[in-house]
């Protein structure tokens, strides 16, 4: 079923469409631009195709293309080419949304089609093929142009028109030879859509390697890009290639490039311009051939103006060919998609496994709009429902995709474990395949989010695609877990961040405004943990904050087991999955603390 | 159009816009719905079809205007000089038939219906090409 929009100022051409073809949502008539513009504007994520006529008798106030309002001639030509008016204003923002529009090719229309370079999306219907058939046939021809070329993609691509144009402009710059940039705000799936589509479509044969700049310590960002000989610098006690040369016949992805040193600067300068490079220490020069994709949530024009990025470097970068990715606020029509691509990852890599209510139960299934599917052996149906949906669509979401995924990580946890605990929110009646997502629970969820912790600064590896890196990539350190914060007494107190750096070692001290509380009239012998106290904005959230770090080291100091979390903080070693749920409940993730522990 | 007498290249020329007028309101919408039904339509169905085609030609904010409504006001505004044009010929004649049997419409089918369905929809189809006829003439002209 494809959403096409009736551009009229009659009614018969849209009763009819209805009536040939129930198959598809019929929208409109929009009676003149104004209404087309309001209608698309509305639904731009849904309207498929524009079905526009081409005589509009409309009042002179709404013509489009009228030159002087006096001339009855010039009225008369305006409305007579009224459609051609409304295509040419819809193509400066919808380009690439097919129309059909309802009058025979000749060649002033055929040129109306090619002056904005859109001629393959516009189709030219004449009074001889409206017949149901071929009024079908190039609809359908339309809707499957435009929807054909989202299948091949992956669903995180979504369906919106933003996300349709920079699919089509990367498709053609992941072929050729020059660098590409991509920018916009944090947690937008750059990292994704180099590794997932930039890459395949390049034709290289070589490997993916990607380095995040922004997690590698200044002094040792040139040997990681170009590689050291052995002895280039204390430490390197044997040869290295560098990342350049790992991705030699491949895609190089440098994230956060506007970190780059001045000195690592001129070097990538260097072998961008002379596609050769020498190691550190060495003076053989070694030839590299890599699609490099780099990508900043920094205005690198500003930098450069600024002084703190090179110029010509920047140039050398291909500025004029950056990508923006959109803020998932720009992309609300996809957020449902976005959910079940989320939800399908979490299913894949097994994470909720141990809460699945009842045995059998192998994978998860987000579900968000119409009839719910056919029981399926094995398959757990999460379904959002409308109220559900609203509260995610109205959230601000300034962590973009990567908050996206740790809010239904959440919620599915959260929705899982009430089902087995309180019994609570269980099966749909007749299905017991079926559980909600409840809207409360949503926005119990969003609140909590909403600036006590940033959880979209830990970059939840559901976002990154199940290959892991072969690289010098590190996990970026989540930015509302300063290095004291979940520093406890004992062994197990340890930095819960993924060490980002060997040059930067985990402080010994806490910092300024953290320390032991201990507070009058208190005593006793559990656990006293060293929290960093920071305005909040409010006590709730100060509450999250302080409640965060003790469940760190908690966690930290029982190993992970939170059955003996319950233990030292309930009583009980039974309530371990009350534990888990307020784990859950305050952003923090299994995964990355164990990262931490890791590599501590 | 080579080979018939009658008016020149000049006078459809100047009678442009009101010949693009009479293909779009008249030419368009006078033989839609009923070309757009099954091979197996039932009377009814073409009855329907019919009824809207030719009883409600152009349904808009300012309302419903039948076919010989439309014809009337579009046909008043070509210039006399193309009267003897072979297309606004056949265009007056089928839309004599139109005009004459349209009404019947409004009822429910009688036992004629099949006859007058058929009538109704050759005059429908013929004042159709007739309007594209006369089109691509100025389109030659």
């Amino acid at each position: 079923m494809a959403t096409l929009l009736v551009i009229d100022d009659q009614d018969r051409t849209l009763t009819l469409c209805r009536r040939v073809m129930p198959e598809h949502s019929w929208q409109g008539p929009a009676r003149s631009w104004a209404e087309a513009r309001a209608a698309l504007e509305a639904g731009e994520d849904e309207i498929d195709a524009v079905l526009l006529d081409l005589h509009f008798d409309l009042p002179v106030g709404e013509l489009l293309g009228l030159d002087d309002p006096n001339d009855p001639a010039a009225v008369r030509r305006a409305r007579q080419q009224q459609g051609l008016h409304i295509l040419d204003a819809l193509r400066l923002r919808w380009a690439e949304l097919p129309v059909l529009l309802m009058t025979a090719r000749d060649e002033g229309l055929e040129a109306a089609a090619d002056r904005e370079q859109a001629e393959e999306y516009t189709y030219f219907l004449g009074d001889e093929e409206l017949d149901a058939q071929s009024l079908r046939a190039m609809v359908r021809n339309a809707v499957e142009a435009r929807q054909g070329a989202e299948r091949d993609g992956p669903v995180w691509w979504g369906r919106s028109g933003p996300m349709r144009r920079i699919r089509r402009r990367l498709e053609v710059l992941a072929r050729g030879r020059l660098p590409v940039v991509l920018g916009g705000p944090t947690g937008t799936g750059k990292s994704l859509i180099a590794r997932h589509f930039i890459h395949p479509r390049s034709g290289r044969t070589g490997r993916f390697v990607a380095v995040d700049l922004s997690t590698i310590p200044k002094d040792l960002v040139a040997a990681q890009l170009f590689g050291a000989a052995r002895g280039a610098y204390t430490g390197a006690v044997t040869d290295r290639k560098g990342a350049f040369e790992e991705a030699d016949g491949g895609t190089l992805f440098l994230d956060e490039i506007a970190n780059l040193s001045e000195e690592a600067q001129r070097m990538l300068l260097t072998v961008l311009q002379e596609r050769s490079l020498c190691r550190l220490g060495e003076s053989r020069e070694r030839q590299v051939d890599v699609k490099l994709v780099v990508a900043t949530h920094e205005d690198l024009g500003r930098r450069v103006r600024e002084g703190s990025f090179r110029a010509d470097l920047y140039m050398r970068l291909n500025p004029a060919a950056t990508v923006r990715l959109p803020p998932l606020t720009d992309r609300t029509g996809d957020l449902e998609g976005l959910l079940q691509f989320v939800v399908q990852r979490l299913s894949d890599e097994g994470a909720l496994r141990e809460l699945l209510p009842r045995p059998g139960l192998t994978s998860l299934r987000a579900w968000t709009r119409g009839p719910l599917p056919e029981p399926k052996d094995g398959v757990l149906v999460l379904l959002f429902p409308e109220r559900s949906l609203r509260e995610l669509k109205r959230h601000p979401w300034p962590g973009n995709l990567r908050e996206l995924a740790l809010t239904a990580e959440n919620a599915l946890t959260l929705t899982l474990a009430e089902l087995v605990g309180a019994d609570r929110g269980g099966p749909l009646g007749a299905r017991p395949d079926v559980i909600q997502v409840r809207p409360k629970l949503v926005r119990d969820l969003l609140r909590a989010a909403g600036g006590a912790i940033e959880p979209w600064a830990v970059e939840p590896s559901v976002m990154n695609g199940a290959e892991s890196s072969t690289t010098t990539r590190e996990r970026e350190a989540p930015a509302s877990l300063p290095a004291a914060e979940a520093q406890a007494p004992g062994p197990a107190a340890a930095d819960p961040r993924p060490s980002p750096a060997p040059a930067s070692p985990p402080p010994t001290a806490p910092p300024p405004g953290a320390g032991l509380l201990r507070a009058p009239g208190l005593s006793g012998d559990g656990l006293w943990a060293a929290v960093q106290l920071q305005p909040q904005g409010g006590l709730n959230r100060l509450a999250v904050h302080v409640e965060r770090q003790y469940f760190t080291a908690l966690y930290l100091q029982h190993d992970g087991d939170f059955s003996a979390m319950a233990s030292a903080l309930l009583g009980d070693p039974g309530d371990g999955r009350k534990v888990q749920l307020r784990f859950n409940q305050l952003g923090l993730r299994v995964r990355e603390l164990q990262r931490g522990r890791g590599g501590a | 159009m080579a080979g018939v007498s009658g008016p020149g290249s000049a006078e459809l020329r100047a009678a442009a816009d009101q010949i693009t007028d009479l293909v779009h309101d008249l030419g368009k919408y006078v033989h839609l719905s009923a070309r757009m039904l099954a091979p197996d339509a039932t009377l009814g169905d073409r009855w329907s079809a019919l009824r809207e085609d030719l009883l409600e030609t152009r349904r808009g904010p300012s309302g419903v205007q039948t076919a010989a409504a439309v014809y009337a006001e579009r046909r008043a505004a070509l210039p006399t000089a193309l009267n003897p044009h072979p297309a606004v010929h056949a265009l007056d004649a089928h839309m004599a038939v139109i005009i004459a049997e349209g009404d019947a419409l409004v009822g429910l089918p009688g036992p004629d219906a099949e006859v007058r369905a058929d009538r109704l929809t050759t005059a429908a189809r013929g004042a159709q090409a007739a309007c594209r006829a006369l089109q691509a003439a100025l389109r030659s002209s």
